[in-house]
């Protein structure tokens, strides 16, 4: 990388943040005047977030305030430049809606290995252990021990919904199980699933970005060839004519609902279905379609707002 | 999966040169971000297009997963580059640094139009020239 070596003060780590709140119309000009002064051109934009309970149709909420931040050496230098941006914006105030202008101090510490604190060696359940390449971890006798770093996709073991569907995982009879793992982002359950004895898993995740990174986790925890990876749409891309003795499905209310029929006719009769990424308020609507389509309530756990039930489809009738 | 989102954040960086340096040090880690494996990701898909600043809106989830998107260089970038000057002016209301035409402001908004929240051209137009106006570059033609 070529890049330039920081400013003999951030050299000690030391840094000062400086941030001012806009408005959709004067951010541009806020981010110019600051990426003019900032470190490296470097300017930060954090948006308000408007979104469904579960995430859903999240997007930027543009009637909030923004707020713009960019990052100078805290020394002299820093100090000087600090006060031209200062000018600077008291310049474009005359011209718009900016507002004032916040200083803090950050060591370097504090950002650049503190993410990591965020990713420990995770235990859930009775035997599943979920450790990141820069941890060491001595197994014990049975433990199963899922490599794992936190990236572009989700299911990093951290989220509620991940930790219930590796819960039920380690619960019911997945020895020799043929497993459909639907909306599998980083893989975490079906490379669980592998160690814990299943004879097959079919992944299938709609985002490409997702798909290579799920690629990468199956053969770093050496299961691809447990691990049938399949890019597509939950609906359309679900193997036909294979009946699963276990569907996980972690997605959420509304795809669970649309896909209904195709996630309960893949399990096979007296399969076991995992439906999570339920939030509280649309649980009763995803319990009515999944009776009306002959499963059965089997079972429930519940984590905050978040819910994931266990279904039994029922025997031909 | 379920992904709730924690936070939405841009950051305008040079491409292909992305660090865990500041901006994207701290702007993601406090997030939980991590930033290695950011770096290495958006200097992968930038490296082609390097010299210009490249902005990058980052999702990050409550489990913080991440995913991002490219967006178009900032209009400012373009301006300065139409009007040939290095940089805006520092009191913009008295000092002009430069001038481009309308066919120029046109150009930009034109290309960035899909990441400009404007319901016609001519709207996205009035938000160029918006920013050249703080930048002291003045609208000619």
């Amino acid at each position: 990388m070529n890049r330039r070596d920081p400013p003999a003060a951030a050299r000690g780590g030391h840094w000062l943040e400086v941030s001012v709140e806009a408005d959709a119309e004067s951010v541009d000009a806020v981010a110019e005047l600051l990426s003019r002064y900032g470190y490296g051109q470097g300017v930060a934009i954090e948006y308000p977030v408007r979104q469904g309970l579960d995430g859903e149709d999240a997007e930027i909420d543009l009637t909030g305030p923004l707020l713009v931040s960019t990052y100078l050496p805290a020394d002299e230098a820093g100090q000087a430049i600090l006060s031209r941006l200062r000018e600077g914006l008291w310049h474009l105030g005359q011209l718009g809606a900016v507002g004032e202008l916040r200083v803090r101090e950050l060591a370097e510490q504090d950002w650049a290995e503190a993410w990591k604190q965020h990713f420990p060696v995770t235990r859930i359940g009775r035997r599943l252990v979920i450790r990141p390449s820069w941890l060491e971890y001595q197994a014990a006798h049975d433990d199963i021990v899922i490599h794992l770093d936190p990236g572009m996709a989700f299911g990093t073991g951290l989220h509620p919904t991940t930790r219930h569907c590796l819960e039920w995982l380690e619960e019911l009879p997945v020895a020799g199980a043929r497993v459909l793992d639907a909306g599998a982002g980083s893989g975490i359950l079906s490379i669980a699933a592998v160690h814990l004895g299943a004879a097959i898993v079919d992944a299938v995740e709609l985002d490409p970005v997702a798909v290579e990174v799920l690629r990468q986790n199956v053969a770093h925890n050496q299961v691809a060839d447990r691990v049938r990876v399949i890019p597509g749409d939950v609906q359309a891309a679900i193997p036909l004519g294979v009946e699963y003795d276990l569907v996980l499905a972690n997605i959420i209310s509304r795809v669970l609902i649309e896909a209904g029929e195709r996630l309960v006719e893949a399990a096979r009769p007296g399969g076991l279905l995992v439906l999570s990424g339920i939030i509280e308020p649309y649980e009763a609507a995803v319990r009515e379609r999944y009776e009306e389509l002959g499963a059965r309530l089997a079972g429930r756990r519940v984590d905050g707002d978040w819910v994931t039930l266990l279904y039994e489809k029922l025997e031909r009738r | 999966m379920a992904k709730k989102v924690r936070a939405i954040v841009k950051l305008q960086l040079p491409a292909g040169k992305a660090t865990p340096a500041p901006p994207v040090g701290p702007a993601l880690g406090q997030h939980g971000v991590a930033i290695m494996n950011f770096c290495k990701e958006y200097n992968e898909k930038t490296a082609h297009l390097a010299g210009q600043i490249i902005p990058v809106v980052i999702t990050v989830f409550e489990d913080r997963s991440f995913t991002f998107v490219l967006k178009t260089p900032p209009a400012a970038d373009l301006l300065r580059r139409a009007a040939g000057i290095e940089k805006g002016a520092a009191d913009p209301k008295r000092q002009k640094v430069g001038r481009v035409t309308r066919d120029q402001i046109r150009e930009i908004a034109q290309v960035k139009m899909p990441d400009l929240n404007a319901s016609d051209l001519e709207a996205a137009m009035r938000q160029i020239e918006g920013t050249a106006r703080s930048m002291g570059i003045e609208v000619v033609g």
